[in-house]
């Protein structure tokens, strides 16, 4: 789950919660499904290739990206695949802050997400 | 140091400490010049004994010299016991089954191989094996694969241990040089290939690796 502490709220859109890279990399996964790391690189390609392994490294262990390894007679590589689409990403977000914020204000934030809700409507 | 010499005549162990600084004088001079670790591992063994021998021929207030020496050492060792157990432990807890792609050269280098599970491109030595990772061995092809299995074998085979090279640095207040990457490479080329090897170099883009690609066309 995304690091409280890395919670950017100046930040646009997905980079709030992740970095640049990061998002970089997850639109591209969500776009095209099963990618290897070097079709990822190519889609990025201002990133060199040791940026891209580092931040996939990282978006697998946080449990944003899967991978599994595909081994043929004389190459091995990984396939990576997004764990989730962009709409489940933003529920599993929202469900973690609410309650790191309920923990926190107790119903004061209930109360406050139905006047947010009140004013959209 | 009137005080430090009474001390080594009184006792009667000067000729013995000279003769031990004398020949890890000549083991450092040969080191240098042969570039043989032997000979250096045994230049810091002579002048760890030579410390441990003046130390303990003190007879002075300087005896607390020993609890400080023997204390910066034994702190040392612990540091770089529990460096060396966090390394096993993350290899062995980060390895994945690569067995039938990397059984060949296993057989070829007679050494095990195994892959850690992680998209950057990694090649160390460590214990008897050697680790490559899943990203190297995807971007690097068969060839260019042997040749960096090549350059870890030789340090398997003929660097010192690195631990026991760090103690004896450590404890006979020396250096821990590790320059041998050049003969490692030298040895790569030879095994699996010069262009190979350039190629995997430039692919890595390690640390130095502009520095090593021109060392290694030199020598060719």
């Amino acid at each position: 789950m995304v690091k409280l502490e890395r919670i950017s709220l100046r930040n646009e859109g997905l980079k709030k919660f992740f970095s640049s890279n990061e998002v970089r990399i997850l639109d591209v996964l969500w776009k095209e499904q099963h990618l290897t790391s070097a079709q990822i690189q190519k889609e990025c390609d201002d990133l060199s290739l040791a940026c891209v392994a580092g931040t996939l490294d990282r978006l697998v262990k946080s449990g944003f990206v899967e991978r599994k390894i595909d081994e043929g007679e004389t190459r091995v590589r990984y396939i990576y695949s997004p764990t989730c689409t962009q709409d489940e990403l933003g529920m599993r977000i929202s469900e973690h802050v609410v309650d790191c914020l309920i923990d926190t204000f107790g119903t004061a934030v209930v109360s406050s997400i139905g006047k947010a809700r009140g004013k959209r409507s | 140091m009137d005080c430090f010499l009474g001390c080594l005549t009184q006792v009667g162990v000067l000729l013995p400490f000279s003769i031990i600084i004398a020949s890890s004088l000549s083991l450092f001079f040969l080191f240098f010049i042969l570039r043989k670790y032997e000979f250096l591992l045994g230049g810091q063994i002579a002048v760890t004994a030579s410390i441990v021998f003046g130390l303990l021929s003190m007879n002075c207030p300087m005896y607390q010299w020993i609890w400080i020496y023997s204390g910066s050492v034994s702190s040392g060792v612990l540091a770089l016991m529990l460096v060396r157990y966090w390394v096993a432990r993350e290899a062995r807890k980060n390895t994945v089954s690569l067995s039938s792609y990397v059984s060949p050269l296993e057989k070829e280098f007679e050494i095990p191989v195994r892959v850690i599970d992680t998209q950057k491109m990694r090649a160390f030595v460590h214990g008897k094996a050697a680790y490559l990772s899943v990203g190297l061995l995807e971007h690097l092809n068969w060839d260019e694969v042997r040749a960096v299995v090549a350059h870890e074998v030789y340090h398997l085979k003929h660097s010192p241990d690195k631990l026991i090279s760090s103690l004896l640095a450590l404890s006979s207040l020396t250096f821990k040089p590790y320059n041998d990457e050049h003969l490692a490479d030298k040895y790569a080329a030879k095994v699996a290939g010069e262009d190979n090897l350039v190629r995997a170099l430039k692919k890595l883009e390690t640390a130095g690796s502009i520095q090593r690609i021109r060392d290694v066309l030199r020598s060719s």
